[in-house]
């Protein structure tokens, strides 16, 4: 399953349990993710045993609308009592430091800058 | 006389000023045109992020300031009436005012928003705001306090009203 526009896709492989984002994600509020949102939850529901990964490796930007989004996605993973390992990129300033509030909210966020490993 | 409630930090914005620029728009059609916001954001982090010696300082500056001017947009009063930035360099500091017009029945609102950034634990803070706001799909809220937490950025908000329009300029100091 993948989301596509003309700054950013979003990528949904069931196989591997991953979700790639890719690129410029500052959409103008919470309802603009929506479609992105109902992705996160099918992969949610879809998952079982073992981690869900969200790559952000070449998420370049993201608003906090997505952040806010996104973190709606960490509280229903939370409710679901499911594990979620993010990969990030050490060099893209947002990642570094907002990345871990997503672990605020919620303990079973495990987050990896793999560049740095 | 003008009547100014000035909430936040302490920011000099004028004290050693190597280089600035000032532009004004009207946000008449730009919720059907997003990405213009990214695009003024962009150019101002393009414009100022070399004056920097820091790889990442210009993906800094965007990301600050794309939440600025998204905030003065959808917090403004009147579509006709401009938004105004002021951006400038001082050392290593990068510092802009951005100066919109706000409606009457959300100006105590703002303040109150304004207010809590100050007087509160802002980890607490974020995910109260996250676990309040799961029902509400067009407001986030978190912005300001995620460019104060997780960037340091200092900030100062003036509410003031102006020719019968009630303003509020957000002027911020980022340490790069």
């Amino acid at each position: 399953m993948k989301l596509e526009a003309d700054k950013y896709t979003v990528e949904y492989i069931r196989k591997t349990r991953m979700i790639t984002f890719k690129g410029v994600l500052r959409l103008q509020n919470k309802e603009e993710y929506r479609n992105i949102s109902e992705l996160l939850s099918q992969a949610a529901s879809e998952t079982t045993g073992l981690p869900l990964i969200l790559d952000m490796r070449e998420l370049v930007f993201l608003n906090s609308s997505g952040i806010s989004s996104l973190s709606m996605f960490i509280l229903k993973m939370r409710k679901l009592d499911k594990e979620i390992h993010i990969h990030g990129n050490s060099s893209i300033p947002w990642q570094t430091k907002s990345l871990k509030n997503f672990q605020k909210l919620y303990s079973k966020v495990d987050i990896t800058f793999p560049s740095d490993s | 006389m003008e009547k100014h409630t000035v909430i936040g930090d302490r920011i000099d914005f004028n004290k050693d000023v190597e280089t600035t620029f000032s532009m004004s728009f009207l946000p008449l059609d730009i919720f059907d045109n997003w990405d213009r916001v990214s695009s003024i954001s962009d150019f101002v982090a393009e414009y100022f992020g070399t004056y920097y010696n820091k790889i990442t300082a210009s993906n800094i500056i965007s990301t600050i300031f794309n939440e600025l001017v998204e905030n003065a947009v959808k917090f403004t009063k009147n579509n006709s009436q401009p938004i105004h930035i002021v951006v400038k360099k001082s050392n290593n500091s990068f510092l802009s005012r951005i100066t919109n017009t706000i409606p009457n029945h959300s100006k105590d609102t703002f303040i109150s928003i304004c207010r809590d950034l100050f007087s509160s634990n802002l980890d607490e803070l974020f995910v109260k705001k996250i676990e309040a706001g799961a029902m509400d799909n067009k407001k986030s809220g978190i912005g300001l306090i995620l460019l104060k937490k997780d960037y340091q950025v200092d900030t100062s908000f003036d509410f003031f009203e102006d020719n019968k329009f009630n303003k509020v300029a957000v002027t911020i100091k980022l340490t790069i």
